[in-house]
């Protein structure tokens, strides 16, 4: 773990840091290298910005191109004429509303109960003494690290005898909790002064009482990022959705689109339209929590 | 203290309880309520015959008043992707339409009703069409009722003919490749002469590969045939064409085919019966002749589409879905359909006077008499998708022909013989 | 003699002990109680779905089950199946070809973009460290549909430009040699802003003054990131390639969406074969044997990462 900013008498001391070369002190050139150095860098950046963004961009104003323009010896970026008609073929064509409905159950569902299950595990992992603590940090630490896939088969043959196969509780309660969520709780709970915890336990408060009158609510950024993780993770999921949906009324944005895209792939326009309203959703949304939840990754990374 | 908590926790674990039984929608198989019975039916009718079904589906529903039947239409490559998980998980459909090549596959699972007794006791069995009934045939029993009998024809595009200076359909190869690399346009905005899906499609290679006197396995469905030189030197000719002088996309599906030639970006295309009325709102301006013929004759390729019974299905179902049956083989039902999409009938008791309405259907009923089924056995799967395809992909992007050809023959060999 | 039984029944007294101890005040159970019952849902959702389904698929994959008719126990046959199928070996290979670019290649830009949009001048960093990010937040599936379009021909956006600079390619997507390089163009976009922002907030608790002594003494900017940068990152290198080495590993949605494992399987990874194994062809018990091996690559792979990284993380 990193420590913070260092006290002054550390930068004479840097100076024997081992490798660094010794030479004599030159008048810094800052200000000039400085200069140049962001003019440059904001440059790189901006491409860097642009190639990213670009295949989005290009998406969005394929689709709203007719199709005689997509389809040209001379392919330009944007559309010299309008048209929406991909998108309202597109919205029957696919069945966007039930799309849209099947993904926001499905990320909804495991996020909620996500979030209920992993605080409700990681309070305990984090502030109860208990017999058998190790063994069971152990074992969820052990799922952290088992990729899903090896689960697939076993579950589908699972699901299936519970003829839970494309329905709603079969996609949402295998995911109903989640080791990384316990884990990123639990820390952020450990974080918590325990003070408070104290006092309300010498006020006679039970441990459920503590969760939740007062843990919970000094906790709402984590859960609030942790809960935007989950939704974002299942929203954009395809693999588990594939196998689970068996029937288009049980698809959902990924899954459906992708299954889509099979056999109409010559549609062009149809299905960028298509691919826009699946993506609009997550983007916008990111844009309007972004600055909170870019700081809380970076925050959560370092573990 | 306890019981306070658990007071607080209990009241979570409700809720959550409600909630989810609040969500449980689970898909709806057929059911059965106080003699009145519900069928779910599956097929693969995206194409323009579509409609002539749903309506054929419709009156059905009318004129008998305790069965009702849902049909859901999909693309085939997701049909044939979620019918067996449905099917073994309890919600599969009641009944389900699906091409006699891949019937053998799932024959073998005991997924279906065996129709042996349907067969002998229903009245208009006997008028089906022998080529039709064989199809549906595994182990010597009967497990599907036809539902069409399609042999494939060559649609041309007048108009882009016209403009190519090019009078009529071309009659045997040569006129063929000649038309084929004239109508060809790659580049940017490309045109096709040929619009060929190899993947989620009625075959068509099969046809170039039979014309040349070669083949994919032989008659008997017991050996491979891909390293015959007559089969080396079709794919070896055509695959040039496809490569060199871009007379068609690279794997394709067969819907972006159709919506190819509809979309007049493609000349020619070998399809079946179905996409007559959908080309014709379109306002393609198409002709219909036999496909060219090859240095070993004319020789096309017949589909049959046939419908079977969920073996999980109980008997009220089962008969419910017999008298569906019936009702489809029907004289009446089968000259619409027939006149409707341009389908051969499965009866073989239909005068051309009873077809009057829809000429195109006399043009594939000669073209019938030159077809044969692309029968596979139950290794469908394995050969067509798992080595076939495969191997034409790799030859489009540049493999020699002779020695992926090899390899193929080997691999279809081993499946054949079991390994 | 004596003395023997003696020890043995004290030892098993202490045992006794020490597992009634739990259970010993009430208090304790009181304690154990609450525990796991905050626990339970967790707990039970991990037993049914987690660890049961673990443990069937180690049965499964000694069996040959194929979903319709019966199975028999087959002992390790999936395993030498698998030894023995060239399927199984070329998605291998294909798998470890794009974890080994994807990984080192997301890796790498990701610092140097982090390097780039931490400075502290630079104007509009905010912005354009979001934009870098928007591919982490869309789904891949989606996402992989324009790439899919923007290579293909008929459409020309990548042949055309390309050729416009005077690279002549031909169909990216049926391509046995380019079909893979297109697909890890589209799982390195996809990641590269998710890893960029972790290697932000690394940078960000390096002390500046670390910076800024090392400037007073005249070295280098390259040196400063050799000696500075780069050590005191190790811990964040450790964990981005870690996640991003896993993650290739699992390649599965823009492959399915752009090739679907085609041409030839030239693009198929071991997650589609499982895929495929599993639910196209229902040879469950292959698939799972599949599976586990998998499982075992991606562990051994996670060890020897951080047997390796640990032998080089600063500490200080």
């Amino acid at each position: 773990m990193l420590q913070s900013p260092a006290a002054p008498e550390q930068s004479r001391r840097l100076a024997v840091l081992p490798g660094l070369p010794r030479r004599a002190s030159r008048r810094p050139r800052r200000s000039f290298t400085a200069v140049f150095g962001t003019g440059w860098a904001l440059a790189v950046g901006i491409a860097a910005a642009l190639v990213v963004i670009f295949p989005l961009v290009w998406m969005l104003a394929t689709s709203l191109k007719p199709e005689a323009q997509i389809i040209t010896a001379h392919p330009g970026l944007f559309p010299t004429q309008i048209t929406w008609s991909n998108y309202a073929q597109a919205w029957t064509a696919i069945d966007f509303p039930r799309l849209l409905l099947n993904t926001t159950i499905f990320a909804g569902g495991v996020t909620v109960l996500s979030l209920t299950f992993d605080s409700l595990t990681a309070y305990a992992l984090a502030r109860l003494d208990f017999p058998g603590k190790n063994v069971m940090f152990v074992l969820i630490l052990i799922t952290l690290m088992l990729p899903f896939q090896v689960n697939l088969v076993p579950l589908f043959l699972e699901l299936t005898s519970f003829h839970w196969i494309n329905t709603y509780q079969g996609l949402i309660l295998p995911r109903a909790t989640n080791a990384f969520g316990i884990f990123f709780l639990r820390q952020f709970f450990l974080s918590i002064p325990k003070e408070v915890e104290d006092a309300a336990r010498i006020d006679g408060a039970s441990d459920f009482k503590i969760y939740r009158k007062i843990i919970l609510p000094m906790s709402f950024p984590a859960v609030l990022t942790l809960g935007l993780f989950h939704f974002m993770y299942n929203w954009n999921d395809l693999l588990w959705p594939l196998i689970v949906s068996t029937s288009s009324s049980m698809y959902t944005l990924s899954s459906g689109l992708a299954l889509f895209l099979g056999s109409h792939v010559i549609l062009y326009g149809l299905v960028m339209a298509g691919s826009v309203m699946a993506i609009v959703p997550m983007v916008v949304a990111f844009v309007l929590v972004q600055r909170r939840f870019v700081e809380s990754i970076a925050t959560s990374g370092l573990r | 203290m306890i019981h306070r908590k658990k007071k607080g926790l209990g009241a979570i674990v409700v809720t959550l309880a409600l909630g989810l039984a609040a969500a449980a929608c689970s898909s709806a198989g057929g059911s059965t309520s106080g003699g009145h019975i519900t069928l779910t039916y599956w097929n693969g009718f995206t194409g323009p015959d579509g409609p002539t079904v749903t309506k054929l589906v419709n009156e059905f529903n009318k004129t008998h008043k305790n069965i009702t039947i849902k049909m859901s239409i999909m693309p085939w490559d997701v049909f044939y992707e979620k019918l067996l998980p449905a099917l073994a998980a309890g919600n599969g459909p009641d009944i389900e339409a699906m091409d006699t090549q891949d019937l053998p596959q799932y024959a073998v699972k005991h997924v279906f009703v065996p129709l042996t007794s349907y067969y002998k006791s229903s009245p208009d069995t006997s008028a089906l069409a022998k080529g039709a009934v064989e199809g549906t045939v595994v182990d010597g029993t009967e497990y599907a009722v036809p539902v069409n009998f399609a042999p494939l024809m060559l649609y041309w595009n007048k108009t882009l003919f016209a403009k190519a200076g090019i009078s009529g359909a071309p009659a045997n190869w040569a006129e063929w490749i000649a038309d084929l690399k004239k109508l060809s346009k790659p580049g940017s905005a490309p045109q096709y002469g040929l619009a060929m899906g190899d993947n989620n499609t009625i075959p068509v290679w099969p046809i170039l590969l039979w014309e040349n006197g070669g083949g994919i396995v032989n008659p008997t469905v017991t050996k491979s045939m891909l390293s015959d030189p007559a089969t080396v030197a079709a794919v070896q000719q055509w695959s040039t064409l496809i490569v060199k002088d871009g007379i068609t996309p690279k794997n394709i599906s067969g819907a972006d085919a159709d919506s190819l030639f509809q979309a007049q970006k493609a000349a020619m295309e070998v399809n079946g019966p179905w996409a007559t009325t959908g080309y014709a709102q379109a306002k393609v301006n198409f002709g219909l002749a036999p496909v060219p013929a090859g240095p070993a004759g004319t020789i096309t390729l017949a589909d049959v589409i046939a419908m079977s019974i969920n073996a999980k299905d109980s008997p009220a179902k089962i008969a419910a879905a017999e008298t569906f049956f019936n009702f489809w083989n029907s004289k009446q039902t089968q000259i619409t359909y027939a006149v409707g999409t341009g389908f051969v009938p499965t009866r073989t008791d239909i005068t051309a006077t009873d077809l009057a309405a829809n000429p195109d259907v006399a043009l594939f009923e000669a073209a019938g008499a030159k077809a044969q089924p692309y029968e596979l056995g139950t290794q469908y799967t394995n050969i067509e998708t798992d080595t076939w395809e495969p191997a034409i992909e790799k030859i489009e992007d540049g493999s020699p022909v002779a020695a992926t050809l090899s390899q193929a023959n080997a691999q279809v060999n081993s499946y054949l013989a079991g390994g | 003699m004596q003395d023997a039984t003696a020890t043995v029944r004290a030892r098993l007294m202490t045992w006794a002990a020490r597992l009634r101890e739990p259970f010993a005040t009430k208090a304790r159970r009181r304690r154990m109680l609450t525990a796991y019952t905050f626990m339970l849902p967790s707990l039970v959702v991990l037993a049914v779905f987690m660890f049961y389904p673990l443990v069937r698929a180690a049965w499964l994959s000694l069996t040959n089950y194929a979903f319709f008719g019966s199975s028999h126990f087959i002992g390790l046959g999936n395993y030498v199946q698998l030894v023995h199928d060239p399927q199984f070996w070329g998605d291998l290979v294909n798998t470890v070809y794009y974890a080994g670019v994807t990984t080192p290649v997301s890796v790498a830009l990701a610092l140097a973009l982090a390097l780039l949009l931490n400075r502290q001048r630079l104007p509009g960093r905010g912005i354009l460290r979001a934009a870098i990010f928007v591919p982490a937040v869309v789904s891949l599936a989606v996402a992989a549909i324009p790439f899919r379009l923007m290579f293909t021909p008929s459409i020309g956006f990548a042949t055309f430009w390309l050729a416009r600079l005077g690279i002549h390619t031909s169909d990216w997507l049926t391509s046995q040699t380019l079909a893979m390089p297109a697909v890890i163009i589209v799982g390195i976009w996809k990641n590269v802003g998710f890893y960029m922002v972790i290697y932000i907030a690394g940078l960000q608790t390096i002390p500046r003054e670390f910076y800024e002594a090392a400037t007073i003494d005249g070295a280098s900017p390259w040196a400063r990131f050799r000696r500075i940068t780069l050590p005191l990152l190790s811990n964040t290198t450790m964990f981005v390639t870690i996640i991003a080495a896993i993650a290739s590993f699992q390649a599965f949605d823009q492959i399915f969406v752009m090739t679907g494992g085609g041409p030839a399987f030239s693009t198929e990874t071991l997650v589609m074969l499982i895929y495929r194994e599993g639910f196209s062809n229902f040879q469950m018990g292959y698939a799972s044997a599949i599976g586990y091996v998998l499982l075992l690559i991606i562990l051994v792979l996670s060890l020897l990462q951080m047997r390796f990284f640990n032998r080089r993380i600063v500490r200080y």
